[in-house]
C-alpha cells in the first residue's frame, strides 16, 4: 500500500508551504470578499438585483479572461497570478474608500465574482507548471484541501470581523489577506523546469482556433461547462427543496448545518480519499465519478417524485465531490497540454466559459420561474438531463488524452515511410540523367531506385557499354529479371569480356531469358562460366538426370579451386533455371560438395528456393547458424512455406542444439510473417527457458508484430510482461540488498552488482517490448525512453499514458508494479512498496540474497554469488594455530 | 508529395554511393535508412548543432566543409562523405562540440533513435558500422605510434601463474578500455570463450598472417607488435589488446608480436566476438560508443603532436 500522505524529498516545500498556503490565502481572501458583497448586495440594492450583477459577471469575465490569458503567456504563470492578485487586493480598496451605493454594491458583487473566475484557474495553471501530472495525482487532494481550509478560515474571519466591525471593513480585511498572498509569491521561486522537448505553439490564436486544433481541449470545453450547469441547477434543486420543506425559522440553521456537514465531508475526501481514487481509477475513470453518482442520486430524487432526503442525498454528493475529486481529476486532465497552450486557455475556459455556462443556465432558470419546472422533481430531471450530457463528454475524454500524452512524449521523429512512392516525370528524369555520371555508385544507385519502382525500362540497353564492370554486374543482373529484349545483343557481346565476372553476369542474364548460345563462349572462359554453361547444355540436350551429363559430369569432381569455381557455377545455373526434376540430384550434390562459405551458403539457399527442392529444408536449417549467408538461407526458408516454418520451430525447440544457433532462429520465424509464426514465437516466450533465446523471441514478435499488422493475445503478453515485472522487482531488491560492496569483498561483489544491474535493465527493456506486442498501436518504444527521460515531466507523461492504457482489471497489477518501478523514487523506497504488493520480492539481508543468487539459473550469477559468500567467510584455521579469539586475548 | 518523391530518390542515391563505399547493407536497410534520412542545409557560417545541446541526431555529410570545434581543443575538419554526430548519441551525453559549416554544406540528418533501431534490427549494418570505426580507430592509432619511439626493456614479470579461472577472465575483460562498458552479463558470455595462451620472454605471440582471426589481451607480462609498410611500433602490456582496434580487422594479418617478458594472455576468436555483437547489441552500442571516445582521444593527442 501507498502511503496516505505520499509526500516525496524536496516536494514538501514547494508544494505543501508553497502552494498550499497560497491556495489557502487566495480562498480566505475570497471568501472575506463573497461575505462582504452577499451582505452589501442583500442589505443595498436586494436579491433582485442578483440577476442584473450575474450577468454583469458573465459579459465582464471573458475580457478580464482573455487579459489573464495573454498576461500569462507575456508574463508566465507566477508573474500574473502576482499581478492579478495585486489588482484583487488594489480593487476591494478602491472600492472601500468609493461612498457606499447600489452601484458600489453591485460592483463589489461583480469584482468578487471576477476575482473568483480568474484567480483560481490561474493558480492552477501555475501548479500545472511546478508539479508533473504524478506528482499531481499525489499532491493535488492536499493542496485542494489547503482552499477548503481557506473557506473555512475565510468565513471564520468574516464572522469574527462582523462581531466588531462595520460590513465594509471586510473589503479591506480581504485586500489585506491578498497583500499577504502577493507577497509571498514574489519572494518565491518557481522551481526551474526544463524545456519541453515538445516544438514551439503555434502563434497566439482565439480560444476557437486553439480548441479546434486540440481535440482534448475540446472536451474539457464541453465538460467544464456542462458540469458548471450540472451543479447550477442541482443547487437551485437543493434550496427550492429547502425553501418548500422548512418553515423560514429554520431554514437558516439547518443551511448552516449542511454546508457545515458538506464542509468536512469534503475536507475528508480531500486529504484521504481523493488521490487514492485517482490512484487506483487513473485520470481518465476517475472524471467519470462526478457526473455518475450525481446522476445516479438525481435519478433517485426524480423516483422519489422530490423530497428532502432524496435531495439532501444529491447536495451530498455535490458536497463530497465538486471540491476535491471534481477539481483535482479536473486540473490533471489538463496537464498533458503543453504549457504554452494551456496558459492561453485555461483562464478562458475555466474562467469565463464556466460563467458563460452558468449565467445560460441560470437565464433559463430564471424563465422559468413561478412554473411547475421549478418544483424539485422537474428540476433533478433536468439535472438527470445536464449530468447524462456532462458524462457523455467525459466518456469520450480517453482517446484525446491519450492521444495528448503520445504527443507530449514524442520528439516528433520522422516515421519510417513503409512504401516507396511511385516516380514523378521529374525524378525520373533525373535518375535517367544519373545513369551517365562518373562514378560508377551513382549509376548503380539510380539503376537501383529506377528498379525498385518498377521502371528497369528506363535504364537503357547503352549502359552495358559503360566500363566499370560492378556496374555492368548490376545492369545485367536487372536486366535478366524484366521482360525486356532489348539489351540481349549487346550481353552477347559481353560473353567474350575477358572479365570473368562480367561474362559470368551476361551469361546468367542471357540463360535467365533462354537466350545463352553456350557455342558463344569462348575457350578461354572461366571456370565458372563453364560449370554455369555445362548446365545450361544439360537443360538443353533434355538429360534425364543432369549428373549424368557429359558436361557436367566432367566438371562435377574437378579438383581444387577450377572445380569449386565451376560447381559454383552450377549453383548458379540451377538458381536461374525454372524448376526440373533433372536438376535435382545434382543441386543435392551440391550442397553438400565444398567448403561452406558465403558465396556457397547463398547460392545454395537460392537454387533450393527456386528448385523447391524440400528435401533440402534440413540442410538449409542447419546453414542458418554461419553468419555469412543467413539472410539468403531464411528468404529460401520462407518460400518454403509452413513445412519450412514447422522444420524451423522444431529447431528451436531441440535444446540439444548450441545456444549459438538457437538464439538466431526466432529471427528467421520472423521473416515467414504469418499467424503461425507469431503463435510459435508466443509459445516460444512463454516457455523458453534460456534468458536470451527468449529475449530474441520477444524481439522477432515485436518485430513481426510491428510489420504485419498482426495481434496476439494480449491477456498472455501481458502475464508474461507481468512475470518479467516481478522479477525486475526481484532483482531491484536483491541489487539493493548489495549496495556498497565493501572491503575484500570488493571485487566479486562489484561484478555481481554489475551483473544485477545489466539483468535489471534488461528486464525492464523486455516489460516495455511485451507491452509493445499487446498494444501494437501504441509507441512503446517512445514510452520506454520517455521513461528513464532526464526530464521529470516527460517521465510522468510516460507514467501517466501507461496508467490510462492499462484500465482494465485483469492489468491491475502489471499496472501498479509499473507505476512503482517508473515513479520517481528511491530504489529502497521503490523495493519497498512492491514489497508490499508482492510479499516474496524481497529477501531479508545480505546473507539471504547471496544464498538466493548462489542457487540462481544464469551461471554467471550464482558462481559470482558463491565467490562473495566464500570471499567473506572466515579463513580456514591451520593446525595448531591458536584460534583468533585466543589470538586476540594474548 | 511530388517533393517527397524527389527527396527520397536523393536520399536513396547518397544512400547507395555512401554505403557502399562503407560495405554492402542489405537493400531493405537502404530502404529503411532513405526513409529515415531528413535533408539539412546549412549556409556557411551557420552551425549544425551546438555544444551543450541534447544529441538527438547524427548527419551525413554530402557536400561541403564542416568544422567540430570545442574550447580548449583543437578543431576537426571534416569534408567529403563522412558522418559526424553520432558519438554523442551512443554515449548518451550533450554534444561535446558545436558544428559550424564552414562552406554552404548538403548534409543527411538520422534521428538518433531510429537509427539505433535500425542497427540492432540490422546486424549487417551494426558489423559495418563497427568494422568501419575498428578501421578508422587503427588508422590514427598506427598515425599515432608511428611518430613514438620504443620504450625501455622492462623488468622480468613474475613467476609461477596460477590458472585463470572464469570470474578472473571476466574480471580482467571487464578492465580493457575498449571492453570495459559492454556490460557484465555480455562479457560473461565472451569469458566463456576465452582461451590462455602463455609466451616465454623473446617467444613469437603471433606472427605476420599467422594471427588466425583473434584477438590477444595481455594478462601479464610486456609485448612489442611491429609492421611494416608503413613501419609502426606497438609496445603495450597487462590490460591491452594487442594491435589495438586493429586486431579486430583484417589489417591485423600485417603485424606480427613479440613477448618482450614471460607473457599470459586471454585470446578469442574475433567471430565469437561478433557473434557476441549479434546476440547482445548493447555491445554494439558499446563498442561504437568506445571507439567514438578512442577517436577523439587520438584526434586530441594527435593534434596537439603537431
Amino acid at each position: 500500500m501507498v502511503p496516505l500522505f505520499d509526500v516525496r524529498h524536496g516536494e514538501g516545500r514547494v508544494a505543501l508551504r508553497g502552494l498550499a498556503v497560497l491556495l489557502l490565502l487566495v480562498i480566505t481572501g475570497h471568501t472575506i470578499l463573497e461575505a462582504a458583497r452577499d451582505a452589501l448586495l442583500l442589505t443595498g440594492p436586494g436579491p433582485r438585483a442578483l440577476g442584473l450583477v450575474y450577468m454583469l459577471i458573465a459579459v465582464c469575465a471573458w475580457p478580464a479572461a482573455a487579459l489573464a490569458a495573454r498576461a500569462t503567456e507575456r508574463l508566465g504563470p507566477r508573474r500574473s497570478l502576482t499581478a492579478t492578485l495585486g489588482v484583487a487586493a488594489a480593487l476591494p480598496m478602491l472600492l472601500f474608500v468609493v461612498p457606499p451605493s447600489h452601484a458600489a454594491s453591485m460592483a463589489v458583487y461583480v469584482v468578487s465574482g471576477l476575482i473568483g473566475s480568474i484567480v483560481v484557474p490561474q493558480f492552477w495553471t501555475l501548479v500545472g507548471q511546478v508539479l508533473t501530472v504524478a506528482q499531481g495525482r499525489r499532491l493535488f487532494g492536499m493542496i485542494a484541501a489547503a482552499g477548503a481550509l481557506g473557506g473555512v478560515a475565510g468565513s471564520g474571519a468574516a464572522a469574527g470581523a462582523l462581531l466588531v466591525l462595520p460590513v465594509r471593513a471586510l473589503l479591506p480585511l480581504s485586500s489585506a489577506v491578498f497583500v499577504v498572498a502577493v507577497a509571498g509569491l514574489s519572494r518565491a521561486r518557481t522551481p526551474h523546469r526544463r524545456p519541453s522537448p515538445e516544438p514551439p505553439p503555434p502563434p497566439a490564436t482565439g480560444l476557437l482556433r486553439t480548441l479546434s486544433r486540440e481535440p482534448l481541449l475540446v472536451r474539457i470545453a464541453a465538460s467544464v461547462v456542462l458540469s458548471m450547469a450540472t451543479l447550477l441547477a442541482l443547487d437551485y434543486c437543493f434550496k427550492s427543496t429547502v425553501a418548500r420543506t422548512l418553515p423560514p425559522a429554520q431554514i437558516g440553521p439547518f443551511v448552516a448545518r449542511t454546508y457545515l456537514v458538506l464542509n468536512g465531508v469534503s475536507l475528508v475526501v480531500q486529504l484521504f480519499l481523493a488521490s487514492a481514487v485517482v490512484r487506483r481509477l487513473g485520470v481518465t475513470r476517475a472524471l467519470l465519478l462526478t457526473p455518475a453518482l450525481l446522476l445516479g442520486a438525481a435519478v433517485f430524487v426524480v423516483l422519489r417524485g422530490g423530497g428532502l432526503a432524496p435531495v439532501l442525498a444529491l447536495k451530498g454528493a455535490d458536497g463530497g465531490l465538486r471540491f476535491s475529486i471534481h477539481r483535482i481529476t479536473g486540473e490533471l486532465v489538463y496537464l498533458p497540454v503543453p504549457l504554452p497552450v494551456r496558459q492561453r486557455v485555461k483562464p478562458l475556459v475555466d474562467g469565463a466559459l464556466a460563467r458563460a455556462g452558468q449565467t445560460v443556465t441560470g437565464a433559463g432558470l430564471l424563465a422559468l420561474g413561478g412554473t411547475w419546472l421549478l418544483s424539485p422533481r422537474p428540476l433533478a430531471g433536468l439535472v438527470v438531463l445536464l449530468a447524462s450530457a456532462w458524462l457523455a463528454v467525459v466518456v469520450g475524454i480517453r482517446k484525446p488524452y491519450l492521444a495528448r500524452l503520445r504527443e507530449a512524449i514524442s520528439r516528433g521523429t520522422l516515421h519510417a515511410q513503409k512504401t516507396i512512392a511511385p516516380l514523378d516525370l521529374e525524378s525520373a528524369q533525373m535518375l535517367v540523367q544519373r545513369l551517365g555520371h562518373e562514378d560508377a555508385l551513382e549509376v548503380i544507385g539510380a539503376m537501383n531506385a529506377l528498379c525498385r519502382r518498377g521502371h528497369v525500362g528506363f535504364v537503357p540497353a547503352l549502359v552495358l557499354l559503360h566500363g566499370d564492370d560492378r556496374v555492368l554486374v548490376r545492369a545485367l543482373a536487372h536486366f535478366g529479371d524484366s521482360a525486356r529484349t532489348d539489351w540481349i545483343p549487346l550481353a552477347q557481346r559481353l560473353l567474350s569480356d575477358r572479365r570473368e565476372v562480367v561474362c559470368g553476369a551476361a551469361a546468367r542474364a542471357l540463360a535467365r531469358h533462354g537466350s545463352l548460345d553456350v557455342e558463344r563462349l569462348t575457350s578461354d572462359v572461366g571456370w565458372r562460366v563453364r560449370g554455369y554453361a555445362a548446365v545450361v547444355l544439360a537443360q538443353r540436350d533434355g538429360a534425364e538426370d543432369a549428373v549424368e551429363h557429359g558436361a557436367v559430369a566432367g566438371l562435377l569432381h574437378e579438383p581444387g579451386p577450377r572445380g569449386a569455381e565451376a560447381r559454383m557455377g552450377m549453383l548458379e545455373a540451377i538458381g536461374d533455371a525454372p524448376p526440373a526434376v533433372r536438376l535435382s540430384r545434382l543441386l543435392l550434390t551440391l550442397a553438400e560438395a565444398d567448403a561452406e562459405s558465403f558465396e556457397h551458403t547463398e547460392r545454395v539457399a537460392r537454387a533450393a528456393a527456386r528448385q523447391r527442392d524440400r528435401r533440402l529444408i534440413p540442410s538449409l536449417v542447419d546453414r542458418l547458424s554461419h553468419a555469412e549467408g543467413r539472410e539468403a538461407v531464411r528468404a529460401a526458408l520462407v518460400s518454403f512455406g509452413d513445412e519450412a516454418l514447422d522444420a524451423v520451430w522444431w529447431a528451436l525447440r531441440d535444446t540439444s542444439r548450441p545456444r549459438r544457433f538457437r538464439m538466431l532462429v526466432p529471427r528467421t520465424i520472423e521473416r515467414f510473417g504469418s499467424r503461425s509464426a507469431a503463435a510459435h514465437l508466443l509459445e516460444n516466450i512463454e516457455t523458453e527457458e534460456d534468458g536470451l533465446v527468449r529475449y530474441k523471441s520477444i524481439r522477432a514478435l515485436e518485430s513481426l508484430v510491428a510489420s504485419q499488422g498482426l495481434t496476439v493475445d494480449r491477456q498472455r503478453v501481458e502475464r508474461v510482461a507481468q512475470a518479467t515485472l516481478r522479477r525486475h522487482v526481484r532483482l531491484l531488491a536483491l541489487r539493493e540488498v548489495l549496495d556498497d560492496p565493501v572491503g575484500a569483498r570488493a571485487a566479486a561483489e562489484r561484478l555481481l552488482a554489475g551483473l544485477l544491474d545489466d539483468k535489471i535493465r534488461q528486464s525492464l527493456e523486455r516489460v516495455f517490448r511485451l507491452l509493445a506486442i499487446a498494444h501494437p498501436r501504441e509507441d512503446l518504444r517512445r514510452v520506454r525512453i520517455a521513461s528513464v527521460s532526464g526530464d521529470a515531466f516527460v517521465r510522468a507523461n510516460a507514467g501517466e499514458l501507461l496508467d490510462t492504457l492499462l484500465w482494465r482489471s485483469d492489468e491491475r497489477e502489471l499496472r501498479d508494479l509499473l507505476r512503482i518501478v517508473i515513479d520517481d523514487l528511491p530504489r529502497a523506497e521503490r523495493v519497498s512498496r512492491a514489497a508490499r504488493l508482492w510479499p516474496h520480492a524481497v529477501p531479508s539481508g545480505r546473507d539471504k540474497a547471496l544464498a538466493v543468487l548462489a542457487a540462481d539459473a544464469d551461471a554467471t550469477v550464482a558462481s559470482l554469488a558463491r565467490r562473495c559468500v566464500s570471499d567473506a567467510a572466515p579463513p580456514p584455521q591451520e593446525p595448531g594455530a591458536p584460534a583468533p579469539e585466543d589470538a586476540a586475548r594474548a | 508529395m511530388h517533393e517527397t518523391h524527389h527527396a527520397r530518390i536523393h536520399r536513396e542515391l547518397f544512400l547507395s554511393a555512401f554505403g557502399a563505399r562503407a560495405g554492402s547493407p542489405e537493400p531493405w536497410v537502404i530502404d529503411r535508412l532513405a526513409s529515415l534520412l531528413e535533408e539539412q542545409f546549412a549556409h556557411a557560417g551557420e552551425a549544425l548543432f551546438h555544444a551543450g545541446d541534447s544529441p538527438d541526431a547524427f548527419f551525413l555529410l554530402r557536400q561541403g566543409r564542416v568544422e567540430l570545434a570545442r574550447r580548449g581543443s583543437a578543431p576537426w575538419v571534416l569534408s567529403g562523405r563522412s558522418a559526424f554526430g553520432m558519438a554523442d548519441a551512443l554515449l548518451d551525453r550533450p554534444r561535446a562540440r558545436t558544428a559550424v559549416a564552414l562552406t554552404d554544406v548538403e548534409a543527411m540528418k538520422v534521428h538518433a533513435d531510429a537509427c539505433l533501431e535500425l542497427l540492432e534490427d540490422s546486424f549487417a549494418l551494426a558489423r559495418i558500422a563497427v568494422l568501419g570505426s575498428m578501421h578508422t580507430v587503427a588508422d590514427l592509432e598506427e598515425l599515432l605510434w608511428a611518430g613514438a619511439p620504443p620504450g625501455p626493456r622492462p623488468a622480468p614479470a613474475p613467476a609461477a601463474p596460477t590458472p585463470l579461472e572464469a570470474l578472473e577472465r571476466l574480471a580482467l575483460l571487464a578492465e580493457v578500455p575498449l571492453l570495459r562498458g559492454a556490460g557484465v552479463q555480455n562479457l560473461s558470455d565472451l569469458a566463456l570463450v576465452t582461451t590462455v595462451v602463455t609466451v616465454p620472454d623473446g617467444g613469437a605471440l603471433f606472427e605476420r598472417d599467422g594471427v588466425g582471426g583473434r584477438a590477444f589481451v595481455l594478462v601479464e607480462g610486456e609485448v612489442t607488435a611491429r609492421r611494416d609498410r608503413p613501419e609502426v611500433t606497438w609496445q603495450g602490456g597487462a590490460g591491452e589488446i594487442v594491435g589495438g582496434a586493429a586486431a579486430f580487422t583484417e589489417r591485423i594479418a600485417a603485424w606480427e608480436a613479440v613477448a618482450r617478458t614471460r607473457v599470459r594472455a586471454l585470446t578469442f576468436r574475433i567471430d565469437d566476438w561478433l557473434d557476441l555483437l549479434e546476440a547482445h547489441f548493447e555491445m554494439v552500442r558499446f563498442t561504437l560508443g568506445a571507439l567514438s571516445l578512442r577517436r577523439e582521444d587520438l584526434h586530441e593527442r594527435l593534434t596537439r603532436a603537431g
